[in-house]
């Protein structure tokens, strides 16, 4: 319960809904845009968090020059994805998707001499052959905002802090651009392909390049928020990818209401406070059950509040209900 | 003489598995003329038409529009070069307003570019001009007033005057209606002629139109094609179609008899 009343818990919690909001902003624009049920958005972020790490251990680059790379690589692999199944169709799509990213997954998995494997990225080999961590040229510039803050904000600040304004800056700038974009006659044409492929192509465009483009900008921004992933963690491990960070994102959207760009902070925030803040039930019925047990209750409760969200309000906090329930 | 014919369908053929869907059909349709494709359900006219517009590609023959051979190009292209297709039953996009379903046929459009977001001004000019003719487009059809509208709220029939609209702001240089007037009431048939008819006049278009019943397009065609299992077995003026043995025996038989 302690913890509960610590401000550098929540700081915390605020960081991770950050990195969340920008991870769920890039399938806010392949599914609540485009309508592409992509469920291996997590493969994009590992990719991308694996690149940063080994390009810096290994090859030694530069980690800023490694964060774009990193990014590069993620869009490489919506490409990926893209050319080789986006002509799948929804459900399809929906199951090539899963198998990407937990290929992805088990790739880095069992690559022992370029990944870590199992072990994480503690393991990557690096080129001098002592340990280094890929993050050490960016916690100066996280201690240079703690020091700049600390006088005007006192003990609150913490490497968390700083971390906590980086990734919000970006997230916010990043909502403001895809905002624009998604006012754009670009955004039109994917939202009309997201109800139906043959009329906007017998209009005259290329679905197909519309979806392409969607699916990797997209890719680009869940490989930003691996870039951050991997700066707020220092560790990586393979099993940080798993499937169901891509359905946390997925709950981000169905809590914010898919359409609508400003849902995502909004389901990030909620989707963060429920998934820490329900770690501290800590009065019956909840102490009824071990704490062990309790972890899983947590998840049952986001199920639920889920379905009551999905009865009561299908298109979210922000989304319009017609343009969810129109069916006719 | 060829140079008259906007569209040139030229004995081509599709099969889906053992079945000859269309099976070495031609036919032409004269620049600012209507041409309307009849027959009974399975003649192969919808599937015609999808081998006209790109949806399906065809297994032999030819197909030109203006003099440019469209029968290996995809939809999209196609509708690049001028000719613009509806589907049965209106297909609209329910999740966008009535004007956006029209504004997204515009074409050349810079701002469906990503990069354009970089160039406010360009994609501002354009979708100011677009959103302009498209509610003119709009009040052509007396849809004007559900601009702002979601167009799933719209009814059957002025989905049909939607969609019609939406072909128009494409500046097509040929329109393919498939069942224009499939499903809809006698009123609003006349109406919809009239608009076709005005939208002919006022925009110089050529047509091709698929429709089940001879009744309904004999005003307004200028030339009738019957299809029946896949091939174009007669056409000619609308009033030569009724004295046509052949036409008769497979097609308008029973009834023209009867009366």
């Amino acid at each position: 319960m302690e913890a509960f009343l610590q401000p550098g818990f929540w700081v915390f919690v605020l960081v991770m809904a950050g990195i969340y909001c920008i991870f769920a902003l890039g399938l806010q624009v392949q599914y609540g845009l485009g309508g592409m049920m992509n469920f291996g958005h997590v493969g994009m972020m590992a990719l991308s968090a694996y690149s940063v790490a080994i390009l810096v251990i290994t090859y030694g680059w530069n980690l800023y020059l490694a964060a774009f790379a990193g990014v590069v690589v993620a869009a490489f692999g919506g490409a990926l994805l893209g050319l080789t199944t986006i002509r799948l169709r929804g459900d399809y799509f929906a199951i090539v998707s899963i198998a990407f990213s937990e290929i992805v997954r088990y790739v880095i998995q069992n690559s022992d001499n370029f990944t870590g494997g199992t072990r994480g990225s503690l393991a990557i080999p690096s080129k001098t052959g002592a340990f280094t961590s890929y993050t050490k040229t960016f916690e100066p510039v996280l201690t240079k905002v703690q020091d700049l803050l600390s006088p005007i904000l006192g003990d609150v600040v913490n490497r968390d802090f700083a971390m906590l304004l980086i990734v919000w800056i970006v997230a916010g700038l990043l909502l403001l651009f895809v905002s624009r974009t998604q006012m754009t006659s670009w955004a039109r044409v994917l939202r009309a392909t997201r109800e139906d492929d043959h009329v906007p192509s017998a209009l005259g465009k290329n679905v197909f390049m519309f979806r392409l483009q969607a699916l990797i900008f997209g890719s680009v921004i869940a490989g930003i928020a691996g870039v951050f992933w991997s700066l707020q963690f220092s560790i990586l491990a393979p099993e940080d990818f798993q499937t169901i960070v891509t359905f946390y994102a997925w709950m981000i959207l169905i809590m914010g209401g898919a359409t609508r760009v400003k849902g995502v902070p909004v389901g990030a925030l909620f989707f963060g406070f429920l998934y820490a803040g329900t770690r501290f039930f800590e009065f019956p019925p909840f102490t009824w059950f071990s704490s062990s047990e309790r972890a899983y209750l947590r998840v049952i409760i986001i199920g639920l509040v889920l379905i009551i969200l999905m009865i009561k309000r299908p298109q979210g906090v922000f989304g319009k209900r017609e343009e969810m329930v129109l069916e006719q | 003489m060829s140079t008259n014919n906007i569209l040139e369908v030229e004995n081509v053929s599709i099969a889906f598995g053992g079945l000859k869907a269309v099976n070495g059909a031609s036919l032409t349709v004269e620049r600012g003329t209507i041409t309307s494709v009849i027959g009974p359900n399975g003649a192969g006219k919808t599937t015609l038409f999808n081998l006209v517009s790109g949806s399906l590609t065809a297994d032999s023959g030819s197909i030109k529009l203006d003099g440019t051979s469209i029968e290996k190009l995809k939809p999209h292209q196609i509708a690049h070069l001028g000719l613009i297709r509806t589907f049965q039953g209106a297909k609209i996009i329910k999740r966008l307003s009535v004007l956006e379903n029209i504004v997204l046929a515009g074409q050349n459009n810079p701002g469906e570019k990503l990069w354009r977001i970089m160039t406010p001004k360009v994609r501002r000019d354009y979708e100011e001009a677009a959103k302009e003719k498209a509610y003119g487009l709009l009040k052509e059809v007396g849809l004007e007033s559900l601009s702002d509208s979601f167009a799933g709220i719209l009814s059957g029939g002025q989905r049909k005057l939607l969609d019609l609209s939406r072909c128009l702001m494409a500046d097509p240089k040929i329109m393919l209606l498939d069942e224009p007037f499939a499903g809809v009431n006698p009123a609003l048939v006349e109406r919809l002629l009239t608009v076709l008819n005005t939208i002919r006049a006022k925009h110089s278009l050529s047509f091709l139109l698929v429709e089940h019943d001879l009744e309904t397009v004999m005003n307004i065609s200028d030339k009738v094609v019957v299809m029946a299992q896949g091939q174009v077995i007669a056409s000619g003026l609308p009033g030569s179609i009724y004295d046509n043995d052949v036409v008769v025996d497979a097609y308008l038989g029973s009834r023209k008899r009867n009366s």
